[in-house]
């Protein structure tokens, strides 16, 4: 059996699966960082398998790197993006004594007020 | 002779430009007092407010001078005011031989009344406030006489309303008085709509507002060739008309021609418009039935009754009708209307007076009752006659309220003239030229009120107008005017006997007023003698002064003579009103009430209590609307405004809010989930 690009991809559509999943049902935010670098990991599958398998010849040598070069990008990227996440970690850590994320829920709209339903009558 | 006119007669061209100082003056007056006043004080607004109206009255002289020596008319346009499609209303003055009079009446009788207000509010300490709104007043006064368009009249007419308003609720702390003043200006209001709609119509008809221009288009309506008999063959006009509904739709026949509307089409419109106008001159002149405010007028301070409720302000209606005479000559029913509304007011008014017991009340009613002298005379189409009342008026009435302010003055306010009687001995000039005024509106012979009155019975009893829509309506109208006549002496004489003869009942000390209102007393008093003898019937110089400023009706030659069995009836109306007058109240009221009202007590009761309008006015009119206004406020406006339209949005979007913010609690891996079916979504959605 020849390893090709439907493998490689589904490879990569799997590891974006489980990041993805991680983010949305993990509670700890470590945890969702990982999570995270695994979708990005599996993108830069992605483009490593395209530039593996081109879909066609013409392009060149800019065409042929392109993928490698793009998924160097990724990588800087997720560095810097994992040292910001979790400087915001520590802070966050030291402020609230928890990383659950289901305890950060500081952005939420206010609690409703309770409000009456009739609007005031007889304002004059 | 001829050097002094050369002095004090300018060049035409230079006395445009005082055309506008004229109103601009008391304006100035007015601002300074209102905004300054209370830092300089009382006394220093007084004289700012005498010296502008000084000044007016001077300006006023100079244009009367030019007027008088052959000039017809002087016109400055100051600006154009505001212009849209074909309505172009331009703050233009006029000064012709009409409003030139009365340019003199309100300026001067005006000047007089601020020097006397001088001293009788010297113990007000709001005073500056006062002479604010006068001078106020006298602006809007000049600027509705002299303004050369319907609008520009309107700005003045409801200048003069505001005033009057703010000068009978000048003492507002007292409910009542406040009161009187809302009812004035609401009621004038009710007659400002019948004004805006007349004025709305003769745009609609002749397509502009100014009076110059309506009179030039109303000329070929005039033309005796279009003046067919009722039922005659209209041959249709040929009317220059610049704008408006009839002209826009001129339709043509088959052959091209246009086809014009026949002269009955404009005959109804303008008398729709017409009977408009006097609808806004029945509210501001206080004639049936919209005269009910005048008299709760007098809770203002008695300066402001003769100046606004009796000399000036209310006069304003004659005016109107005087200055579109040429268009109420067209509609001889009209004409009749006004007549038979202003010989019932005079009427009406003058039996009211006979039982009331308040000085400044019964000479409202008697004002009243002769602003409906006026508009007799002016609906007989005699416009000068009428006009010639009001100005003989305007010195007598100011002179009798301003005594009745020297009385009520020198008794700390007393008004009820039961409390009065025997002034003569305390208050002697305020008693004489009190008398020389009675006379002269009781008409006795060569008093101003004499002659003026006498013209616009005549004219009624001969008017063509009158004929024209009735012969037997002349008559009747001059019938009506002589009972009122006869009326006017008795109450006149009743209130002079109670106040100045007999003996005195009240308990204060009176005392004579000082000299700044005693003399300005005596120079109404001699006004009110001189002022006839520039309108006798032998020497109307009065007539044939104004004649140019107003039209005739087709059809009334110059007077056919002098006749002299008038006279006769005038002067015994007069006499027996005076006689009959002291035969019962030379020592006071008698005992248990006059002769009449003894036999006739349900007759004086409904008198004493003015006939019981407001009440009916109350309960037909005001009561249904008071109710009609809860019900729409309780329906329309608390709860389908406010709470179904404003609430009810407030609601929605506070509800609606509420529901989507259930969604953003915070939780961060939901909007992950969220964001990632949405991505799904997108996805499958771009594939699909």
């Amino acid at each position: 059996m020849t390893v090709s690009l439907p493998h490689y991809l589904a490879l990569a559509a799997a590891l974006f699966t489980i990041g993805s999943i991680g983010v949305v049902v993990r509670r700890n935010a470590l945890t969702v960082l990982m999570s995270i670098e695994l979708m990005l990991n599996a993108a830069n599958f992605t483009f490593l398998a395209f530039a593996r398998f081109p879909l066609s010849a013409s392009g060149g040598v800019a065409r042929a790197m392109g993928g490698h070069v793009a998924a160097f990008f990724v990588i800087a990227v997720a560095a810097a993006e994992a040292a910001v996440g979790l400087a915001i970690l520590l802070a966050v850590f030291r402020r609230r004594v928890t990383t659950q994320v289901d305890e950060l829920t500081l952005l939420a709209d206010a609690p409703p007020a309770p409000y009456d339903d009739e609007p005031a009558a007889g304002t004059h | 002779m001829d050097s002094l006119k050369q002095i004090f007669v300018l060049d035409p061209a230079q006395l445009r430009g005082l055309l506008p100082i004229i109103p601009a003056l008391p304006l100035l007056g007015a601002l300074l007092n209102g905004l300054l006043g209370r830092w300089y004080g009382n006394e220093r607004s007084g004289l700012v407010a005498c010296a502008t109206v000084a000044g007016s009255f001077f300006a006023s002289v100079l244009v009367f001078l030019a007027l008088a020596s052959g000039q017809l008319e002087l016109h400055q346009t100051v600006y154009t005011w505001f212009s849209a499609g074909i309505l172009n209303v331009q703050l233009g003055l006029t000064a012709d031989r009409l409003s030139g009079v009365l340019l003199l009446v309100v300026t001067g009788v005006g000047f007089l009344i601020h020097l006397y207000s001088t001293s009788y509010m010297e113990h007000d300490a709001a005073a500056w406030r006062y002479f604010s709104y006068l001078n106020l007043f006298v602006a809007a006064m000049l600027l509705l006489i002299l303004g050369d368009n319907l609008v520009t009249l309107f700005v003045g007419w409801e200048g003069v309303g505001l005033c009057s308003y703010l000068l009978i609720g000048f003492w507002y702390q007292d409910e009542a008085k406040a009161s009187a003043g809302k009812k004035a200006f609401v009621v004038n209001r009710i007659g400002d709509f019948g004004f805006l709609i007349g004025i709305f119509t003769l745009f609609a008809v002749f397509g502009t507002t100014n009076i110059d221009e309506l009179r030039k288009q109303s000329g070929a309506l005039a033309a005796p060739t279009n003046i067919a008999a009722p039922g005659a063959p209209s041959s249709g006009l040929d009317v220059s008309v610049r704008g408006g509904v009839f002209a826009a739709r001129t339709v043509r026949a088959a052959d091209g021609t246009p086809v014009t509307y026949p002269a009955s089409t404009y005959r109804w419109a303008i008398a729709l418009a017409m009977l408009c106008l006097f609808i806004g001159a029945t509210g501001k002149s206080a004639q049936i039935p919209l005269y009910v405010w005048l008299p709760d007028a007098m809770a203002g301070p008695t300066p402001v009754s003769a100046l606004i409720h009796a000399a000036t302000m209310v006069t304003a209606g004659v005016y109107m009708v005087a200055r579109m005479s040429f268009l109420y000559v067209l509609v001889p029913q009209i004409l009749a209307i006004v007549a038979v509304v202003g010989a019932l007011t005079a009427l009406w008014a003058a039996l009211v007076a006979f039982a009331q017991n308040d000085v400044k009340k019964v000479l409202a009613y008697s004002t009243v009752s002769q602003l409906g002298f006026m508009f007799m005379g002016v609906g007989s189409a005699a416009f000068s006659a009428g006009t010639f009342h009001l100005f003989t008026h305007a010195f007598f009435k100011a002179c009798l309220f301003l005594g009745a302010g020297a009385v009520i003055h020198g008794l700390r306010d007393e008004q009820d003239i039961r409390r009065m009687g025997g002034l003569r001995h305390f208050l002697p000039h305020t008693r004489w030229t009190f008398l020389i005024a009675t006379v002269a509106i009781a008409g006795v012979l060569p008093f101003s009120g004499f002659f003026s009155k006498d013209e616009i019975l005549h004219a009624a009893f001969v008017s063509p107008a009158l004929h024209a829509v009735a012969p037997w309506l002349g008559p009747a109208v001059y019938v009506v005017g002589t009972a009122t006549a006869l009326c006017t002496a008795f109450y006149m004489f009743r209130l002079y006997f109670l106040v100045f003869e007999g003996d005195y009942r009240g308990n204060v000390r009176p005392h004579e007023a000082p000299w700044p209102m005693t003399s300005v007393l005596w120079i109404l008093a001699g006004l009110s003698i001189a002022a006839a003898f520039i309108g006798t019937p032998w020497w109307n110089w009065f007539e044939h002064f104004t004649e140019p400023a107003v039209a005739k009706f087709p059809g009334a030659e110059a007077h056919e003579g002098v006749a002299l069995w008038p006279f006769g009836v005038a002067i015994a109306i007069a006499v027996g009103g005076f006689l009959w007058a002291r035969s019962i109240y030379a020592r006071g009221v008698p005992e248990g009430g006059a002769p009449f009202a003894r036999r006739f007590p349900v007759l004086a009761r409904a008198s004493e209590n003015k006939f019981y309008v407001d009440e009916f006015y109350g309960l037909t009119i005001v009561r249904p609307l008071w109710a009609g206004a809860k019900a729409l406020h309780a329906w329309a406006d608390a709860l389908l405004v406010d709470r179904i339209l404003v609430g009810g949005w407030g609601w929605l979007a506070k509800r609606l809010g509420g529901f989507l913010s259930l969604g953003q609690d915070g939780d961060m891996s939901r909007y992950a989930a969220v964001t990632a079916l949405a991505a799904v979504a997108l996805l499958l959605w771009t594939v699909m």
